[in-house]
């Protein structure tokens, strides 16, 4: 809300400089999000009288002007188009200061000598007006310091009210807790009512059918109106916190709005038909065009005014422009009424509408002080519009609704025991007081007392509020800190972070880099892995309210977004990246029981790698990524999770190069759970991608790596006996692998080891054909072993290797 | 006994003319074919069939009173043979180690190679932190949905449907009833419905979304949310935790500031600001001259709250904050733009 210092001072006089008061509102809990002082950094200038004015000899622009500052004359050469003999202005003399630091020095403008300076209201901070010079009213007073004249440097906060205090959403109850922090005198203003002798019964009828909705409804009429232009002083009130005056009536109907939080609205009581008032439902198909030209269709939902005809009044929300003020309205309906916070809140967010009105109602005004503001207003209205208020009131009011301030007891040892502090309760007491929560005349038994809540405050109705309010009052900031003591109790992580942080930092240590994408992606992107259409992983989580097409479902891989940053890399000559990033899977399931959110959580550990591993190399080691590197990582990432690791013979992952992707398991005695996949990327997945190199990318399921408990080994003996090497160079078919070669001898006991060594193809091995070298290890636990042993195992090896012919040895 | 001095001046000559031999060719010879000369020079001396061992053999025809005195002198020249050669030999081997030393073509300013190193995201490792400092007093870490039901998000938290605290929080919403947490603060209900014994000790950082996107704010962000119930907890004792946390994260002297606000689920509440790092409160850049700088929200538990979960608010009292990691992130690393932290730019990631 924008808040006016000038309108706060008149009903605290507060002295403190704006800053100060700005730090007092925040640390009450009103934070003031930005300051805006108008004449800041601003001395020296003062009032002055331009005694004549002539032309510049030299300058058709400029005019040579003699100037009174209520002591001497000064000559000033001034260049403003509007400056003329009589005026009253605003003078920098010779030494005066302006904001940014410029200082007014004597000076020589095309010959002539000039004094001081007229200034325009951008020249002094006090707006944005550059196209003349400013000019006060005739009756300044000549002389007198800028800032000393009165409503011209105002001080303009926005305060930001939280939801809990609609109180404050007004002049006056930002100046109530002014006036109670600085001990300062809280002047609430009042007007004297003229009532005429004709009753209001005779001009208009009241009807309310819906007093759930509208729970207190007052009318006035005031007769004889003249709509027109506001006083001064409404007009300055107004658009010192950026209202546009539109015409007396409207205005004071925005002024107590913005003074005392209360809305209201007033009818041109002529076009109403059938002199009638009506708060009901509307009826399904009626329409109203509000006052932003929107013509609205309305439903039983809806809450209106109505004449005996048809809606006029969004209740709460908006006005009609049939029945607006205009020029020649002499007769005016006045309402002032309290409405259900909920209703109105939903009647604005059906009409996608938020008016200064709708946002106060929702939030609750008083609810105690709507027959004596609607006696206010029509005051107001009779004042500036010289119109008559019609005698009495028409008033509805719903049984339910609250006629006097509740009652809410405090135990002040509790309040004590709760916040931690010694608080006296007499100055608890007084501390209340000051912002009109008053002991209540009920007896004291013994521990509690008990305070009258104002209508204003309609948030406080438990012994909690009440003590917030103490804590808030006496200032947080002097409650001195204190250590809870406990048993003792070791603090834990959760299984989840533990594993989470062993596959993080064991990545981070094999030389990849973490990552972290917003967890939202789109059906696009999903659909460019080419899944089957019945994969679950197309079928994701949809916000209703998504803030862009690419954002609108909930993740169920890692992998689009990750290869996304691929390319954002790609593009940001970025070649060389590895990332990994433990996120979130969601996926739909049936709700099966109260207050079920209706999906599974999974954590996913997604990573991708793209270009030279290790990158930086200068020596020439380096490789563009590939299934092995990828391979290898995921081997040593499983020996640090101590979790037994088994490949799949294949994967099924449509993204994924079919001969290069593996599905990976974990094994639990004789079960395999499945737990991730990995591989290159599929030529075909890559492109829609637009990635130019291999991709390597696999995921985890870290809820199904969960599944199975850590499997530590213990410490298992090594032989302390010499190992016999062995090695031998097999020249296979291209297409038989590794493992099946392996399969092809039964190992003997006192062979310990088989390694590959290298993989050669080209130059001497046949073509369709490689060459793989291989190092066996020979050793016995016990004993050494002879060379007539060694000789034999590894013969029988190689013969059985070989005996189909597939195979032989160079 | 006259070869004797006669000998030693030949060994010593020899010697002489073969240390200058070796030592000045060395770079022309193999370390190995050096070592092999070495032994064949000293052979010829010392070996069994060298000449000082055929000066023994001469004794056999000696007088009793020769050969004590031939015998003296043999093994003086023994003696400074083998003190010689040892020298030699030693010089030798510093010739060969310094041969070896200049070989090296080893560029000392070129990058290493080979060990490639990488990184984990600036937020988590502000998040590891925040985690295991509570853990060490004892809290124990807990997880929640983060798509969950309006219940445990809003209603539990006191925050009624309609009410308008909703709007300080703009909701994805994905169903009926069903929303992306706006906040950590869900997991105080859950783990309060799971836990029923005081007293409760929870950290819970966590993945939270709002309806939001500028230079300040993600749709997604991190959060940190902390509870403590127990009997007899106070405010105090809020200001107290919050105290030593912020001391810990910000450094010794770092002063805390409470000014209240309003979260349905505290009462009091408060936005928490400490004092600026980076200027000790005297105002800087990072914290807008204000010399504070906000971190998070808190409050004691309101009553509302433990009555929805089950728990006497009688007899419990607790308290809760929450802030958020990024926030802090931003602070700690002067990160101009929260999207940063998202877009995974490899120059960016590299830097932590």
């Amino acid at each position: 809300m924008l808040v006016s210092l000038n309108w706060l001072r008149h009903y605290v006089r507060l002295t403190a400089s704006p800053r100060d008061i700005a730090s007092t509102l925040t640390s009450l809990g009103f934070e003031v999000e930005s300051l805006k002082i108008a004449g800041e950094g601003v001395t020296g200038v003062i009032v002055a009288e331009v005694r004549s004015r002539e032309k510049h000899p030299e300058a058709d622009k400029l005019s040579v002007c003699r100037v009174f500052d209520g002591e001497q004359e000064w000559q000033v050469v001034c260049g403003a188009p509007n400056v003329a003999a009589g005026q009253k202005v605003l003078f920098a003399r010779v030494g005066a200061k302006l904001p940014g630091g410029f200082s007014i020095k004597k000076a020589k403008l095309r010959g002539v000598e000039s004094f001081g300076m007229i200034c325009a209201e951008d020249e002094v901070g006090l707006g944005e007006g550059h196209d003349g010079i400013f000019i006060l009213p005739d009756d300044a007073v000549t002389g007198m310091p800028m800032h000393e004249i009165e409503g011209l440097c105002d001080v303009q906060m926005e305060v930001n009210v939280t939801p809990n205090r609609p109180d404050a959403l007004s002049h006056l109850g930002l100046a109530r807790e002014l006036a109670a922090h600085y001990r300062l005198e809280l002047n609430v203003p009042s007007r004297v009512l003229r009532e005429g002798s004709e009753p209001v019964q005779d001009a208009v009828r009241l009807e309310v059918s819906d007093d759930a909705s509208c729970p207190h409804y007052v009318g006035r009429v005031i007769e004889g109106v003249t709509v027109g232009e506001s006083p001064a002083w409404l007009k300055t009130a107004l658009r010192s916190v950026g209202k546009t005056p539109i015409n007396n009536v409207v205005d004071i109907t925005n002024f107590v709005l913005l003074e005392w939080g209360q809305p209201s609205h007033a009818f041109d009581l002529d076009t109403l038909s059938g002199a009638k008032i009506e708060v009901r439902r509307a009826r399904e198909g009626e329409t109203l065009t509000t006052l932003d030209g929107v013509e609205r269709r309305l439903t039983s939902q809806d809450c209106i005014i109505a004449d005996a005809e048809k809606p006029q009044v969004l209740a709460g929300v908006m006005g009609g422009t049939l029945s607006g003020v205009s020029p020649a309205t002499q007769r005016i309906f006045l309402e002032t009424a309290y409405f259900q916070p909920t209703m109105v809140r939903l009647q604005a967010r059906r009409h996608g509408l938020s008016t200064d009105s709708s946002y106060r109602f929702e939030r609750g005004i008083d609810y105690l002080t709507t027959a004596g503001l609607s006696d206010y207003i029509a005051a107001s209205i009779a004042e500036v519009t010289g119109g008559q208020v019609r005698r009495g009131r028409l008033e509805s009011e719903s049984p339910l609704h609250p006629k006097q301030a509740p009652v809410v007891p405090l135990r002040p040892d509790r309040m004590r025991k709760l916040l931690g502090v010694n608080i006296p309760t007499g100055e608890m007491a007084a501390m209340l007081a000051g912002i009109g929560i008053a002991q209540a005349e009920n007896p004291t038994d013994g521990e509690k007392l008990y305070f009258k809540i104002p209508g204003y405050r309609g948030d406080i109705a438990r012994e909690a509020d009440l003590i917030e309010e103490v804590a808030r009052l006496y200032d947080f900031n002097r409650i001195q800190g204190a250590l809870p003591s406990f048993t003792l109790g070791a603090g834990s992580l959760t299984p989840r972070e533990q594993l989470s942080r062993t596959l993080r930092h064991v990545l981070a240590d094999l030389g990849l880099q973490e990552a972290m994408h917003l967890r939202f992606t789109s059906q696009k992107l999903l659909a460019k892995l080419g899944l089957p259409a019945e994969d679950i992983r197309l079928n994701p989580i949809r916000l209703q309210n998504p803030l862009s097409e690419d954002w609108e479902v909930m993740p169920t891989t890692g992998l689009p977004n990750m290869l996304q940053s691929l390319l954002h890399n790609q593009n940001n000559q970025q070649a060389d990246v590895a990332l990994f990033e433990i996120g979130k899977a969601f996926f739909p399931q049936p709700k099966t029981k109260a207050r079920d959110n209706g999906n599974r959580e999974e954590a996913l550990l997604t990573l991708a790698m793209m270009g030279a591993w290790p990158a930086g190399d200068w020596q020439g080691e380096a490789r563009e990524v590939d299934f092995y590197i990828l391979k290898g990582l995921i081997q040593n990432l499983f020996r640090r999770l101590h979790r037994p690791l088994r490949f799949g013979p294949g994967c099924v992952e449509p993204f994924l190069h079919p001969k290069e992707s593996l599905d990976i398991f974990v094994q639990d005695g004789q079960e395999s759970i499945k737990v991730g996949w990995m591989g290159i990327l599929h030529p075909r997945s890559q492109q829609p991608f637009d990635l130019k190199r291999k991709v390597a990318v696999a995921e985890l399921s870290l809820d199904s790596l969960l599944r199975l408990p850590e499997a530590r080994q213990g410490f298992k003996a090594y032989s302390l006996q010499v190992a016999s090497l062995r090695d031998f160079n097999a020249i296979v078919p291209e297409t038989m692998r590794h493992e099946e070669l392996l399969g092809r001898f039964h190992p003997p006991a006192i062979l310990e080891n088989i390694g590959l060594r290298s993989i050669y193809r080209g130059a001497g091995i046949p073509e369709g054909h490689k060459a793989m070298h291989y190092e066996l290890v020979f050793r016995h636990p016990e004993r050494s072993l002879t060379d007539e042993e060694v000789q034999a195992a590894h013969e029988g090896i190689k013969a059985e290797i070989a005996a189909d012919g597939l195979i032989r040895f160079n | 006994m006259s070869h004797i001095p006669a000998l030693r001046a030949r060994f010593d000559e020899d010697c002489q003319s073969f240390a200058n031999e070796v030592l000045n060719g060395a770079d022309t010879e193999t370390a190995g074919r050096l070592r092999h000369r070495f032994d064949e020079f000293k052979a010829r001396y010392l070996g069994k069939k060298g000449e000082i061992q055929a000066l023994l053999r001469q004794m056999g025809q000696m007088t009793a009173e020769e050969k004590p005195l031939f015998g003296k002198e043999v093994n003086l020249l023994r003696d400074h043979a083998e003190a010689v050669l040892s020298d030699l030999s030693a010089r030798i081997e510093m010739a060969e180690v310094s041969r070896q030393l200049a070989g090296s073509k080893v560029d000392p300013t070129l990058p290493g190679t080979g060990i490639p190193l990488g990184s984990l995201h600036p937020l988590n490792q502000v998040r590891e932190e925040i985690i295991d400092y509570f853990v060490r007093l004892g809290f124990n870490m807990a997880e929640a949905p983060e798509i969950d039901h309006d219940w445990y998000n809003f209603e539990a938290l006191n925050i009624p449907p309609e009410h308008p605290a909703r709007d300080m929080q703009d909701t994805f919403h994905v169903g009926e009833g069903v929303v992306l947490r706006t906040h950590t603060s869900n997991v105080q209900v859950h783990y309060m419905l799971a836990n029923r014994q005081a007293p409760l000790r929870m950290i819970a950082p966590g993945v939270v979304y709002r309806v939001d996107n500028d230079a300040t704010h993600s749709p997604m962000f991190n959060q940190v949310e902390c509870l403590v119930v127990d009997e007899g907890i106070s405010f105090a004792h809020l200001r107290g935790t919050l105290g030593l946390w912020a001391e810990s994260l910000f450094g010794t002297g770092t002063q805390l500031r409470f000014r209240p606000s309003f979260f349905p689920f505290t009462e009091p509440s408060a936005e928490m600001d400490v004092s600026c790092p980076f200027c000790q409160g005297k105002g800087c850049r990072v914290c807008k001259q204000s010399g504070w700088i906000e971190i998070g929200g808190c409050g004691s538990v309101d009553p509302n709250v433990f009555t929805a979960v089950g728990w006497d608010p009688e007899r419990y009292s607790g308290f809760a904050f929450g802030f958020g990691i990024d926030r802090i992130a931003i602070i700690r690393y002067g990160v101009p733009d929260i999207g940063m932290f998202f877009r995974n730019d490899t120059r960016f990631l590299r830097q932590f």
